[in-house]
């Protein structure tokens, strides 16, 4: 239904989408998740071209609507939204805010358009509510309100921008089941959302969106339960990174150190943790790869800490000739690596030029 | 309910304006100190251990005392109100006056003067010299020149001579006087050298006897040491005599007595000289003749200036200014609308008045009008003129310039309609002298004539930019002025006066002369008053209850009556006082049938007058009848038990204290003597209570023996009554009735609501303000927000150059709007860039209105839709809504809320903004107001009422504009509309 | 890292406090280097050293080899961790740890 081809979005000082390409089928109901600003909400902003692509081209129902000859308003009709914050229209009240598409832009009656949108009121339980206005309503009551006011447009898709996201936890739940009996009822929704268990339990196809894209696009038991790809990993795992690139033998060690100690710190990893990670780090990195670095060299030292697990991990990319730094000579670095370690792997790899691959799990 | 007490809210503002307007009136009225008397509590200053402590204490026991060390002292007291007064000898005060004004100099015979001697010392020399000086006292004040040093030094204005103590060449010796050089006139340092009355004397007694004159100057406490060390031979520096004094020091004999006078604020009684006006605040109308002239002739005064002669009044009646300077003939309008102003009548000056003309432009028109000028002066016309438009009396004719038929176009003329007697409305026309000349001139020379009333330096600026052929309005000729405009000949001279608020006196008949006065028609005083009061307004009434209560109730400000009268209604009210008419006074007697009868009974009465008179009776009957209290007796009357004949009477019971009812019998003095008469004669009496027009009626039928009635015995009426001898020759008084303050007050209100409103239907001018305000006001709205709209509509358009372009215009229009005044903006519109004299100053001030009023909504309304959250617009545009719907549909009539107040609170601004207009020659509310203020003189009035129709113009619109509000909140429609059509 | 030298006829305390690793051990090394004249008796306090790693047991190794010739070497007042590293490099034979 909705074919988009290397979408990209660029603004003055970051580009959050650099080449997205997915296809939208009628009746799925995907999840849009991943971590902040990775473009989540500007990707379903650029299907109802709220926000203009830089580049690339979004088809709907076969019609190009990054067209300039395309008539925008015609294709949004088709296409319903409900946003983080309501957005319902102050100076009319419930039913109006209701009825108001329906009868300037489709031309519907008003009896019609009345009597479509007191039966959707009804389905939502707000039917009593008709002649509020916004602004007494709670935020739950305005969400099911902003939805029905879509629903009303009878349109081929809903996108919902983080809809409960704004909401007391108590409200967030009858927004929910609203949207999960849209799902239900088979109609085609792309929901960005921070709630997990919501996105898993109610889609079809979950959109991992990170560097730029959709990372990973998988069933919610691919994405949720068997992440494939590295971020994804750690997403899912709501693992805490600390990544570090060293190019030069006279790297910042004590910078390195006190930046290991503050990350440990600030995800409260267990003080004797940080020791061993900045011994593990010191014997093996330092004391036994470096050395064998030739000049020009990526070594890519990263520590995922998982806070479910309280695992930490410390995994070493280098280029240069394969070496398994369990064959190092230097006994004694090793032995206490080793010692501060539960597990020390190695594995050849061929991935963005680093050759060798170091997983360690630290005790 | 919101309405009532916003209603109340008005009615306290109203009351509490009219209130302070009133009170910064009755400021004016200062305690008046004027006679000894008046000090009787006052708060009195003294000098400190000088002979005038006892005289205060005991002259004013019962006054506060307050004690100072100098002179210095008392009068910067006095200055600032701390202290009412002082007591000084006349000589000291007079040299007061050398330096400053503002004080006057109370006598009375009841303080004892001050006698001065100069002290010698107690040596053989100074003996001497004592017994030489009292010779030449003695000589001095037979051959007068004591009197003529006296005039010199004690007359008020500084002596310009000095005698010069150095030039004697004495070869007897020389006197070493000790003097003080601080106590004027006595003794004191002048610029050209040591001065005084006392030094004075002692050089002509000097010269006289061959001394010369060696001076110290020293503190007082010096001189009495050094005469008592032989210091010093003589003591002068106006010493005083006193008992304790004469103890320690050798005085000579009095040289001079100086009566003792109380010092206080005031003018010099019946002195308005220009002096006076150093060092107070004089006002002059800026860029006048009188702006110049004033300060040459007193330079010393602090000058302000001010735009416009209603101006100059209104500052002169708050106090503002002492005086003003202007034209004589001002001071002759200012009469005709009975202002209570004075003028200094000194010879100070002329001023010219010619007519302006653009510089160097209209050559030929300037010529002819010239000509005009020449030929009727020449003719006598113009001097006709000036007697018809500069004389006592308003005339009553008027130039009628809007008939005129000229064939050789039309001529406009720059105007101020506030320049009374040159230019001003009457009844709607312009009217004065100024009109009346161009008028004849216009008629003369074949031209049609447009009057263009403007405020008087648009007169000038509007000439000077050619928008008028010509300008007149009593414009003095100026070198200043004549720089930048052409003057024509001189058409017409005045005058400099300088006028000062008048100072009433209370027992002056003066008051009267342009008052309304009370008459009973056909009576006696009718034609007094016409007499006495030739420019009075003469009001009639039936009887003399009806005008009594007019008087009261200020329908008129004084009656004509007989004193016994005034006196018995007097008693019953304090409110009522009089002032004495000496030119008349009537003769009161007894009336008779002019036949032998009567002149029998007439004998009869006159005896019996005689007698009563002798004994003294007849004066105990007027104090008694015609006292300060109503006697509580009745006459027993119907007593008598005459057995000689009955006598017909007739007695008019209106004419108190003569004849009138009490309790229900009449009583009077002359019932009393009536009674006296007819029972020391026997007779009897049949009373008839009619008028006394009736009764003497009827003395000439025969009907009735005598009338009572206290009847004055005019000749006319001598030729058919028989009177008796006059038992009284009554003063006649002029009665005038103090009125409350606060009724005062609400007369005064009620007086200058007649004249601002009601006179001339000057509401007429009012409606007419509101109705052009109302008109600039409502096309500059609705000009303004289209304009707002449509460039805000443009900003928003899709065309990017077209946006952009609308955008930058919008911005610079704004700034230059916000940088700049109101009256700036219209002046240049008006001046600048409308200069077609067809462009009237309404269209020009719609024009500016429109634009300054168009900028704020723009601004105002890209404001409101900037504040709707971007969200109302990302949803509209979701679910399909184009640009320009969304806009109409969704935003729009939310940034309605943000927008409204200020789009309401504008509006009322713009009303009130359109006040500046006058500028520009247009009659709006504002200047109507001010027209009205400068044909009245009334400083007030006009202005709070014209404030109260803006405040109600101004409430009105804002209660409208709330209706329009809430019809508009969206929440307030019902729901059943909202759903019209629809079945639920 | 801090290095506090005491001198007593010829023993010499060292207290060494902080970390000891890749960056200060050279730090420890020189100072040593300077202090082995004459030294019979050199005592390593390690109460306050919080991290020890395998360029640190370098510098002890030279140590001791040194005073090895002139005396002897002995590490006092070590932490549990730091024990445990030199339990599993095998140091504990050859240093005297008291």
């Amino acid at each position: 239904m909705i074919t988009i081809r290397h979408l990209k979005k660029e603004y003055a000082n970051a580009t959050p989408l650099k080449d997205v390409n997915v296809e939208i089928h009628k009746g799925d109901v995907i999840s849009v998740i991943g971590p902040s600003g990775t473009g989540k909400s500007t990707l379903i902003r650029c299907i109802n071209l709220l926000e203009t692509p830089t580049s690339g081209e979004i088809f709907v129902d076969g019609e190009c609507i990054t067209d300039k000859k395309c008539n925008i308003n015609k294709v949004r009709q088709k296409m319903g939204m409900v946003f983080q914050s309501f957005n319902l229209f102050n100076h009319m009240n419930v039913i109006e805010n209701i009825m108001a598409a329906p009868m300037d832009l489709l031309k519907k009656s008003k009896q019609e358009a009345y009597d479509y949108g007191i039966e959707l009121l009804r389905t939502v339980g707000l039917a009593d509510k008709a002649f509020n206005y916004p602004d007494q309503l709670s935020g739950g009551q305005k969400q099911r309100v902003a939805i029905v006011r879509a629903l009303a447009m009878e349109p081929e898709i809903i996108l919902l921008d983080e809809p409960t996201s704004a909401l007391d936890p108590t409200m967030v739940g009858e927004v929910q089941a609203v949207i999960r009996d849209l799902a239900r009822k088979g109609l085609t929704l792309m929901i960005v959302t921070h709630e997990m268990r919501f996105a898993r339990e109610i889609a079809n196809r979950v959109f991992y969106m990170d560097e730029g894209g959709v990372y990973e696009d998988g069933t919610p038991e691919e994405i949720f339960d068997n992440p494939k790809k590295e971020k994804t990993i750690r997403f899912i795992k709501h693992l805490k990174v600390f990544e570090h690139l060293i190019t030069s033998k006279d790297f910042d060690f004590i910078g390195f150190n006190t930046d290991l100690e503050e990350f440990g710190r600030r995800n409260q990893v267990a003080p004797k943790t940080i020791y061993r990670a900045q011994s593990v780090f010191e014997e093996l990195a330092v004391q036994c790869v470096l050395p064998k670095l030739d000049k020009d060299f990526k070594l890519n030292v990263a520590f995922e800490y998982s806070q479910e697990e309280e695992t930490l991990f410390m995994t070493l990319k280098y280029d240069g000739d394969t070496f398994d730094v369990r064959n190092t000579p230097n006994v004694i670095s090793f032995a206490i690596a080793e010692n501060a370690s539960e597990s020390i792997e190695y594995a050849e790899i061929d991935e963005d030029g680093f050759k060798n691959l170091v997983t360690v799990k630290i005790k | 309910m919101k309405t009532k007490r916003l209603l109340c809210l008005l009615l306290a503002i109203l009351m509490v304006s009219i209130l302070l307007v009133s009170c910064s009136n009755e400021s004016q009225q200062e305690n008046k100190f004027e006679t000894f008397e008046d000090f009787e509590t006052a708060r009195l200053g003294i000098l400190t251990g000088s002979v005038f402590d006892k005289q205060t204490t005991e002259l004013f026991p019962n006054a506060e005392k307050y004690n100072f060390d100098t002179v210095v002292d008392l009068l910067s007291n006095l200055n600032e109100n701390k202290i009412d007064g002082f007591l000084i000898d006349h000589a000291f005060y007079s040299a007061i006056g050398w330096e400053k004004s503002g004080y006057c100099a109370i006598e009375s015979d009841k303080t004892t003067p001050s006698e001065f001697g100069f002290v010698t010392s107690d040596t053989e020399k100074g003996n001497t010299i004592n017994r030489e000086l009292n010779e030449f006292i003695a000589k001095m004040n037979e051959n007068g020149e004591v009197k003529k040093l006296a005039d010199k030094w004690f007359s008020g204005t500084k002596p310009t001579e000095f005698e010069d103590y150095q030039s004697l060449t004495g070869e007897k010796g020389t006197i070493y006087v000790g003097m003080t050089d601080v106590d004027p006139p006595w003794s004191f340092q002048n610029d050209t050298g040591l001065t005084g009355f006392d030094l004075e004397y002692m050089i002509l007694f000097a010269r006289e006897y061959g001394y010369k004159l060696e001076i110290s100057t020293v503190d007082f406490s010096f001189i009495l040491g050094g005469l008592k060390s032989g210091k010093y031979d003589v003591g002068i520096g106006g010493i005083t005599i006193t008992e304790e004094r004469k103890q320690e020091l050798n005085f000579t004999d009095v040289y001079y007595q100086s009566p003792v006078v109380m010092v206080t604020k005031g003018w010099e009684k019946g002195a308005s000289r220009l002096s006076n006006l150093s060092g107070k605040k004089v006002g002059v109308m800026t860029g006048s003749i009188q702006a110049v002239m004033m300060p040459e002739l007193v330079p010393d005064a602090e000058y302000m200036e001010f735009n416009s002669v209603s101006d100059l009044i209104a500052a002169l009646g708050s106090n503002k200014i002492d005086a003003f300077g202007c034209d004589e003939s001002l001071y002759t309008s200012m009469l005709w609308e009975g202002q209570a102003v004075d003028r200094i009548d000194e010879p100070l000056g002329e001023s010219n008045y010619g007519i302006i003309f653009p510089k160097g432009k209209k050559l030929e028109l300037q010529s002819e009008l010239n000509k005009f000028i020449a030929d009727r002066t020449a003719d006598g016309t113009l001097k006709e003129l000036e007697d018809k438009w500069f004389g006592a009396k308003e005339p009553l004719e008027f130039a009628d310039y809007e008939n005129l038929n000229g064939t050789n176009g039309t001529i406009t003329v720059a105007i101020n309609s506030a320049s009374m007697p040159f230019v001003y409305l009457k009844n709607n026309k312009f009217v004065g002298f100024d009109i009346e000349v161009i008028t004849a001139f216009a008629k003369e020379y074949g031209y049609n004539v447009k009057f263009e009333d403007t405020a008087f330096a648009a007169i000038l600026g509007g000439v000077q930019s050619e928008k008028y052929d010509l300008g007149i309005s009593g414009i003095t000729i100026t070198d200043e002025r004549k720089e930048s405009m052409d003057f024509s000949d001189v058409y017409h001279v005045e005058d400099l006066a300088v006028i000062i608020r008048s100072e009433e006196d209370a027992n002056d008949l003066s008051q009267f002369n342009t008052a309304s006065l009370g008459v009973v028609t056909g009576s006696l005083y009718g034609g007094y008053s016409k007499e006495q009061f030739p420019n009075a307004e003469i009001k009639e009434f039936n009887n003399f209850s009806d005008v009594l209560v007019a008087l009261k109730q200020g329908k008129v400000d004084g009656i004509m009556l007989d004193k016994p009268n005034f006196n018995s209604v007097a008693r019953e009210d304090d409110s009522l006082s009089c002032v004495v008419v000496p030119a008349y006074s009537v003769e009161i007697g007894f009336g008779f049938q002019k036949n032998e009868g009567g002149d029998a009974l007439q004998a009869q009465m006159n005896t019996f007058l005689a007698k009563l008179d002798a004994d003294g009776t007849t004066q105990k009957l007027i104090d008694k009848w015609y006292g300060e209290t109503e006697p509580q007796e009745t006459i027993p009357l119907e007593e008598l038990k005459g057995n000689s004949k009955t006598l017909s009477v007739s007695i008019d019971t209106t004419r108190k204290p003569f004849v009138y009812m009490y309790e229900g019998k009449p009583v009077g003095f002359e019932i009393e003597v009536l009674y006296m008469f007819c029972k020391e004669y026997g007779y009897n009496v049949t009373i008839s209570d009619v008028s006394f027009a009736s009764g003497l009626a009827g003395l000439a039928s025969e009907k009735y023996d005598l009338v009572c009635g206290g009847l004055y015995m005019t000749p006319e009426r001598k030729e058919s009554v028989n009177f008796s001898n006059p038992y009284m020759n009554a003063e006649v008084v002029m009665a005038k009735y103090e009125r409350s303050g606060f009724l005062n007050f609400m007369l005064s209100l009620q007086e200058s609501f007649e004249k601002t409103f009601i006179r001339e239907q000057r509401w007429k001018l009012i409606v007419e303000g509101i109705y052009t305000t109302m008109v600039i006001s409502l096309f500059s709205v609705i000009g303004g927000t289209l304009l707002g709209f449509a460039l805000y509509m443009l900003s928003r358009s899709k065309n990017k150059w077209l946006s952009k372009s609308a955008k930058g215009v919008a911005k610079v229009y704004s700034t230059i709007i916000a940088g700049t005044p109101t009256l700036v903006i219209l002046m240049l519109l008006f001046y600048v860039v409308f200069t077609s004299p067809d462009m009237s100053g309404i269209v020009v001030a719609i024009v500016g209105f429109t634009l300054i009023f168009g900028s704020f909504v723009y601004d105002t309304l890209a404001l409101a839709v900037s504040g709707v959250d971007i969200g109302q617009k990302e949803a509209a545009y979701a679910l399909g809504y184009s640009r320009n719907k969304t806009f109409f549909r969704i935003i729009l009539p939310q940034a309605m809320k943000m927008f409204m107040p200020s789009y309401s609170a504008e509006i009322v601004n713009l009303v009130k903004a359109t006040s500046v207009v006058g500028y520009i020659a247009v009659n709006d509310l504002t200047k109507m107001g001010d027209i009205i203020r400068g044909n009245t003189y009334e400083a007030f009035f006009p202005l709070i009422a014209v404030a109260l129709i803006y405040f109600i113009i101004t409430w009105l619109i804002t209660v409208l504009l709330g209706i329009v509000k809430r019809k508009l909140e969206p929440k307030r429609r019902k729901n059943k509309n909202i759903l019209k059509g629809v079945k639920r | 890292m801090t290095i506090e030298k005491t001198l007593n006829g010829t023993e010499l305390t060292v207290v060494v406090s902080g970390k000891l690793d890749t960056t200060t051990a050279p730090e420890l090394e020189d100072s040593l280097k300077e202090s082995f004249e004459g030294i019979t008796r050199l005592v390593l306090n390690f109460e306050n050293l919080s991290y020890l790693s395998s360029a640190g047991l370098r510098v002890l190794l030279t140590s001791q080899k040194v005073m090895n010739k002139q005396g002897e070497m002995v590490i006092q007042n070590v932490n549990e961790t730091i024990n445990e590293i030199f339990e599993v490099t095998g140091f504990v034979d050859v240093l005297t740890i008291e």
